[in-house]
């Protein structure tokens, strides 16, 4: 497979919620276009929401002591959340209803996640989000100066890697489902599984400039205005990934 | 609070505040020069 080709069929980023099609299909509006302002204003409305519903799971968990309490909303908000990251990727029009719902229902999930991270390693949450959002912060300076260029060959590399990536998630989350212990080494706090986990955390982050690429693209060519939400819903999910990711990395290094 | 709070807590304010900044701006025109950005190690 010739490496245009593969671009064209993968999609110019490794997050699924980006693809070679995404701007072409939408048409250019005449009027209210895309902006890189409305798309920050718009991500910063994602977190806000996210952290809104985080709040509560993460409540509730350290006032009942229960892990089982938050059960039900974690895995409502998971399932959900994916249901409508679905809805967004296919339905970009209605990303103005689906993106605000997706970051709610993505908050439950998260702040269930992160108590029970807390509770574990204290201080764990604010070193992941302190570590997640200088990230996104050096990559944006990085990316804004033209240090970092997201070229043909970065795209297919970063795209390849997350595909592999979420192939190895599915085989190990099946496994795990037939009794299997999964594929060991990614979980465990050893050189190999820590290795891992920097790898995972460095095609996260590396992500993040292609949605940065796909946002300025968008606003270069005067998308239609509700490409701001999509944009910013796209941001959230390489966040949310790249969260849990560092979540998983600092847990490990501090259970050694 | 502890030192930990203070630190990653300070990551995360100057983060969100260069966020929220610069990326209301365009990029570099040497990031926005597609010809440039396109690699040419392959024929």
């Amino acid at each position: 497979m010739g490496r245009h080709n593969a671009l064209q069929m993968l999609g110019r980023s490794g997050n699924p919620a980006l693809s070679a099609n995404t701007f072409k299909n939408e048409g250019i509006a005449a009027e209210q276009v895309m902006t890189l302002q409305g798309t920050v204003n718009k991500t910063g409305i994602l977190l806000a929401l996210l952290i809104l519903t985080a709040s509560y799971t993460w409540n509730i968990f350290f006032q009942t002591g229960n892990p089982a309490a938050v059960a039900p909303a974690m895995i409502g908000g998971a399932i959900g959340g994916f249901i409508l990251a679905l809805i967004t990727i296919f339905k970009k029009k209605w990303a103005g209803i689906t993106a605000p719902v997706y970051a709610l229902l993505q908050g439950l999930f998260l702040g269930g996640v992160s108590a029970y991270f807390e509770a574990q390693y204290p201080g764990i949450v604010i070193q992941a989000t302190g570590l997640t959002l200088g990230t996104l912060a050096s990559l944006l300076v990085l990316y804004k100066l033209g240090i970092i260029k997201p070229t043909e060959n970065f795209r297919l590399m970063i795209v390849s890697a997350t595909m592999g990536i979420g192939v190895l998630y599915l085989i190990s989350f099946v496994m795990n489902m037939f009794g299997s212990s999964g594929i060991g080494f990614i979980h465990s706090n050893g050189l190999f599984g820590i290795g891992f986990s920097l790898f995972v955390v460095a095609i996260a982050a590396l992500n993040l400039v292609l949605d940065f690429d796909f946002i300025e693209i968008g606003a270069e060519q005067g998308a239609p205005k509700y490409m701001e939400w999509f944009g910013a819903f796209s941001l959230m999910v390489t966040l949310i990934w790249l969260y849990l990711e560092m979540l998983r990395l600092i847990a490990k290094l501090r259970s050694r | 609070m502890d030192f930990n709070t203070i630190f990653f807590g300070s990551i995360i304010f100057v983060s969100l505040a260069i966020f929220f900044y610069l990326g209301r701006f365009k990029a570099s025109s040497k990031q926005r020069n597609r010809e440039a950005s396109k690699d040419k190690s392959f024929p």
